[in-house]
């Protein structure tokens, strides 16, 4: 599968041949799966198909021995720990929403600026210039990402998450994850218990960021309707095989893509 | 202890505050300090019996312990106690300066901070590994291993009778004998310990550790390594009990192997817990709870600790965070 | 030789005493996942109250079961009003069982001091002649307690109704809850069951030794604690032969190195395991075993 272009940005994610075992099963058999750059790909599966493992291994969750390629930009990240992934260019939303509860909404987003300080946590206590300029800058980020959200987040920049309706809780999520500019943003189940207005207005929001900053995107749906809309790019998984590979409305139609979700 | 730097005024804030009626929100951080500030610094001047001074000075020598153990339990989330067997490091190390080496009391106390976060340090390294549960019985056998070693090595430490003739506290070759000058001279100190805790807390780095605890995964996920600030914050805790240590070797003349017990621990702990935790008033306040307040109400002395032991039981079930404490902070401590 | 074996028996006497406390206190932590640091307390609480009752003259079964009772009482009064109120919140409940040793080690100081006691008991002074060693029917008695209680707990959770349920709430309480099971009475019975086996713990303990404080609150729920992580969390055969472990390496160590180094060997032996074998010498917790 050699792409026979020499000067083109890496895929966002290349994964080869990955192969995941553990207590006796196989919860990976032989994944190839791509995310070109600039391109946002869906993954949808049954229960059980192996989606939760995938991700895993892709953000480094899993520590444990695989088989296969996997890679982050282009580069290789089977050595690179679980909080080093953010440094090499992955940003994530967890199933569910992860947030930093007792922190407030600018506080959450900050945090997701991390892997861009160049000063050190002396520098931060201590109050250096330079630990100052960084932080004056990622504050501008972050209100200016906050921004693209209209009202929901700025008038709440100082409210302590925990108080925020469960879709504003998302959209901090997402932005906190937007915060060091990802070369890939993986979404696990985004529109997971939001309303049909919730779920279109973020839709609009992924596509508007895909078309704009060109971020490039995994996400792992049960909303057909979403993946459609977002996704150029659909892949299939079913007990830990890629069973369909193509466009959302191909992956719909195609027969072994129905049995395995009715089956 | 986070301040949250507001762009927004008048946004409703978390803690006491929160029950007060809206005009009475006008009553910020600032004033609490400035209270607590002006009533110690007039003390003094007011020629107060010396029962009440002796207890005054006692809880402010220990507020740094309870801060410390609030840095551990309340930011870092780790629930790790016996705050006791570092008090013990700090007051043990300034004392054997002091009376052996007759070094100066800033040497002496430094040592003994520095001490107490290096073996904070070489504890929290563990103590990464063990989960929340388990943590803080591992903590508190520390604690009585720290205490063993005291009782016991006799050479160094006086064994059960202890360390005597500490001589009174001199800084930079001064001498600030056993009044008022020793009694500045503690304040500062600890005041001096409270800024800089409160420099770690609003930074970066103490966001940072706050992540940690309310989400270690998530915090992961942001590029954060969890280990560094962990170790880093348990070395801090011991460190300001080890100044809190010092202190009392200085205050008491005297150090003996049983005043660092794990009920001591349990102490510290609950100025830690009942004042609030997440919040450095909140210890201030925990620590003239258990200290001072008993003092004052003189036949309370006896029924202390089971006072403090009804309160944390009623305090848990109404208002868990403690009383300056952050909100829903309970819910998320322990792995 | 001799040597040996006393310290052996010594080892394996107090051994009992720990495994029955550190049942006691596993069953809680198996089913509920609650530290219920209180356990030393009322095991402490208890041997008081049965020595209070020897020292008035009362006759040893009533004795006993007066310690029984009042620890019984104590930990379903703890229960009800200091656990149950904070069960859902994640910190809370440690914080809350910190609380209530205080409490109950306080209320023990101001009824009896903060002295040493003896806890009379028949049988303290005999002593059995078995040629190259001595052995105290004693510990004979400790033994043939703990073996038999033991015993009846794996019956109880085994066999019985009650058992079931207990072994539903720790599967997953809420769903035990839907199912009908009366889930608070099990968590009661549960507390209940460990505190009979604590008090008994405490009251051979302190009939072996003869000597009782209100200190060995705080000893006891460390030694239940490290037996229970020697021996595995969740399981009861676990939480026995890490008691007896514990004891026979104290023993060992206090007999021929050094008697200062008691607390260094319990410490060790819980950080140890803690870090080399989270899960116990019983591995995983088996599932349909306590």
């Amino acid at each position: 599968m050699e792409q026979a272009v020499a000067v083109q940005a890496p895929h966002a994610l290349g994964v080869r041949g990955l192969v995941l075992k553990y207590g006796g099963v196989t919860a990976l058999a032989g994944v190839d799966l791509v995310v070109p750059s600039g391109a946002v790909v869906g993954l949808i599966g049954p229960n059980g198909s192996g989606k939760s493992s995938f991700i895993n291994v892709v953000s480094g969750a899993y520590r444990g021995p695989y088989s296969g390629e996997v890679a982050i930009d282009g580069r290789d990240v089977r050595s690179v720990p679980a909080y080093s992934r953010a440094d090499a260019g992955l940003s994530r939303i967890f199933q569910g929403i992860r947030l930093f509860d007792t922190l407030s909404v600018e506080q959450n987003i900050l945090l997701g600026a991390h892997s861009r300080y160049r000063s050190g946590y002396l520098a931060s206590v201590l109050r250096t210039r330079r630990a100052r300029a960084e932080r004056d800058e990622q504050r501008q980020r972050a209100r200016a990402i906050m921004a693209t959200f209209g009202d929901r987040l700025l008038p709440r920049a100082d409210d302590q998450v925990m108080s925020l309706s469960y879709a504003n809780r998302r959209r901090v999520e997402i932005a906190r994850a937007l915060m060091p500019e990802p070369r890939l943003l993986l979404l696990d189940e985004p529109m997971a218990g939001m309303n049909p207005h919730e779920t279109e207005e973020l839709t609009d929001h992924l596509l508007d960021l895909n078309r704009t900053a060109g971020t490039s995107m995994l996400l792992v749906e049960h909303k057909m309707g979403v993946i459609s809309d977002l996704c150029s790019d659909v892949y299939v998984l079913d007990s830990g095989t890629v069973i369909a590979h193509g466009t959302a409305a191909e992956v719909q139609a195609d027969d072994s893509v129905i049995e395995a979700f009715l089956g | 202890m986070t301040t949250f730097t507001t762009t927004t005024p008048g946004v409703d804030r978390r803690g006491l505050r929160g029950l007060l009626p809206r005009g009475a929100r006008a009553i910020t951080s600032t004033s609490i300090w400035g209270a607590v500030l002006l009533v110690v610094l007039l003390v003094p001047v007011l020629q107060l019996p010396p029962i009440f001074s002796a207890a005054l000075l006692l809880t402010i020598i220990y507020i740094p312990a309870a801060v410390g153990q609030n840095l551990i339990i309340g930011n870092a989330g780790l629930l790790a106690m016996g705050q006791a067997a570092f008090v013990g490091v700090g007051a043990y190390t300034a004392g054997i300066l002091a009376v052996r080496f007759e070094v100066d009391g800033s040497i002496a106390i430094l040592a003994a901070v520095l001490l107490s976060a290096g073996v904070g340090a070489l504890v929290g390294i563990p103590a990464l590994r063990i989960s929340g549960d388990y943590l803080f019985i591992v903590s508190l056998g520390f604690n009585l291993i720290v205490m063993d070693v005291a009782r016991n090595w006799v050479d160094v430490t006086g064994g059960a009778t202890g360390l005597t003739g500490i001589p009174t506290l001199t800084l930079f070759g001064m001498d600030m004998g056993v009044g008022q000058t020793f009694y500045f001279s503690v304040l500062v100190m600890v005041l001096v310990s409270l800024v800089v805790v409160q420099a770690i807390t609003s930074s970066r780095f103490g966001l940072t550790m706050e992540a940690i605890r309310d989400d270690e995964a998530a915090a992961i996920a942001s590029g954060i390594r969890p280990a560094g600030p962990k170790v880093q914050f348990f070395a801090i805790g011991s460190a300001l009990a080890g100044l809190s240590g010092a202190l009392l070797a200085y205050n008491l003349g005297y150090v003996g192997s049983g005043s660092f017990d794990v009920s001591d621990s349990l102490l510290i702990f609950q100025m830690a817990v009942i004042g609030g935790l997440g919040r450095i008033t909140g210890s201030i306040l925990g620590a003239f709870i258990i200290i001072l307040l008993p003092e004052l109400l003189r036949p309370l002395q006896d029924y202390r600790l089971l006072l403090a032991g009804l309160v944390i039981v009623i305090l848990m079930i109404l208002r868990p965070e403690g009383i300056l404490g952050k909100a829903k902070i309970t819910n998320l401590i322990k792995k | 030789m001799e040597f040996f074996a006393t310290q052996l028996l010594n080892g394996l006497t107090s051994g009992v005493v720990y495994a029955m406390l550190a049942v006691g206190y596993s069953l809680v932590y198996g089913i509920l996942q609650q530290i219920n640091f209180a356990h030393g307390y009322v095991y402490m609480f208890g041997a008081f109250t049965t020595a209070a009752f020897i020292t008035g003259g009362a006759p040893l079964p009533i004795a006993i079961g007066g310690g029984i009772a009042v620890g019984v009482i104590i930990i379903i009064i703890v229960e009800r009003f200091a656990y149950r109120p904070v069960r859902g919140n994640r910190l809370a409940p440690t914080v809350t069982a910190v609380g209530v040793g205080l409490i109950i080690e306080n209320v023990a100081r101001l009824i009896w001091g903060s002295q040493i006691r003896p806890l009379p008991f028949p049988l303290q002074n005999e002593i059995i002649d078995l040629g190259p060693f001595v052995i105290s029917p004693l510990q004979i008695v400790v033994g043939a307690v703990g073996v038999l209680m033991a015993a009846g707990l794996w019956f109880i959770t085994a066999k019985t109704n009650i058992g079931r349920a207990m072994r539903a709430v720790k599967d997953d309480l809420p769903t035990a809850e839907l199912m009908g099971i009366p889930v608070n009475r099990v968590v009661v019975f549960v507390y209940v069951l460990g505190a009979i086996f604590g008090v008994i713990g405490g009251i051979l303990y302190g009939a072996y030794y003869n000597t009782i404080s209100v200190t060995m609150g705080f000893a006891g729920t460390l030694n239940a604690f490290t037996a229970t992580v020697i021996g595995g969390i969740g399981s009861v055969w676990g939480a026995f032969a890490g008691g007896l472990l514990l004891g026979v390496v104290q023993s060992m160590v206090t007999g021929y190195v050094s008697s200062a180094l008691l607390n260094t060997v319990t410490f060790v032996l819980l950080v140890g395991f803690l870090l080399l074998r989270p899960t116990g010498i019983a591995g995983t917790k088996v599932a349909n075993r306590l």
